[in-house]
């Protein structure tokens, strides 16, 4: 991994693309600004996790979905 | 055309090519390209069947009819193109189990190219268990 040591208002670039500024840092949470294309999606990677731990939940279920379903509920 | 080859489906996604590819997969499975939506009769959801997996597959609904103008809402966003059509996967939580939607990683399904593509939202608004009523 590469890691970059940069001060509040400076920023790094992804490509040509993509910037990512520091904005401001708060004790020990640091406030990110990405200016990216529209169709790259910029997302928290824990946010990520949890869709992906729901989806994977959902497919297991498929069976027990159907069947809460059909008894209405 | 016979209705049994007909490739477009009845309500709730009528406008939905039966196949689907998804380019990216979806999150947790970008591995499988290739569904296959089915109806699950006498209910207003649908089933999304990997073409890749026979075991794997999914139940679904549409978004709008867990919660009313979310494909409108998305729409406005620029999220989601207008003429998309919206699903949300399906799941079962709780003792006893209830069924919940979930609105944080929708699934956009363009009608005209047959493919779609799974969204990840930050917004709290759209959670990721929401609780839904039969069908």
């Amino acid at each position: 991994m590469l890691a970059l040591t940069r001060r509040t208002g400076q920023s790094i670039l992804i490509g040509r693309d993509i910037e990512v500024h520091v904005v401001r840092i708060e004790g020990d949470r640091v406030v990110l600004g990405v200016r990216a294309p529209r169709e790259v999606p910029v997302m928290r990677s824990e946010v990520v996790a949890q869709v992906e731990d729901e989806v994977r939940g959902a497919a297991d279920a498929r069976a027990d979905v159907l069947e809460v379903l059909r008894r209405g509920g | 055309m016979s209705s049994a080859d007909d490739p477009r489906r009845a309500d709730p996604t009528s406008d939905v090519p039966a196949t689907l590819t998804f380019p990216d997969g979806l999150v947790g499975f970008p591995h499988l390209h290739g569904f296959t939506l089915a109806e699950v009769e006498g209910t207003a959801f649908v089933e999304l069947r990997s073409d890749d997996d026979a075991e794997l597959g999914f139940v679904a609904a549409s978004a709008d009819d867990i919660r009313p103008g979310m494909t409108g809402e998305l729409v406005g966003r620029g999220l989601v193109a207008s003429g998309s059509v919206v699903l949300v996967l399906l799941s079962v939580h709780g003792d006893p189990p209830e069924a919940t939607a979930n609105l944080a990683g929708p699934i956009v399904v363009e009608p005209g190219t047959a493919t779609a593509r799974q969204l990840v939202l930050e917004d709290a608004t759209y959670p990721l268990r929401a609780p839904i009523g039969g069908a």
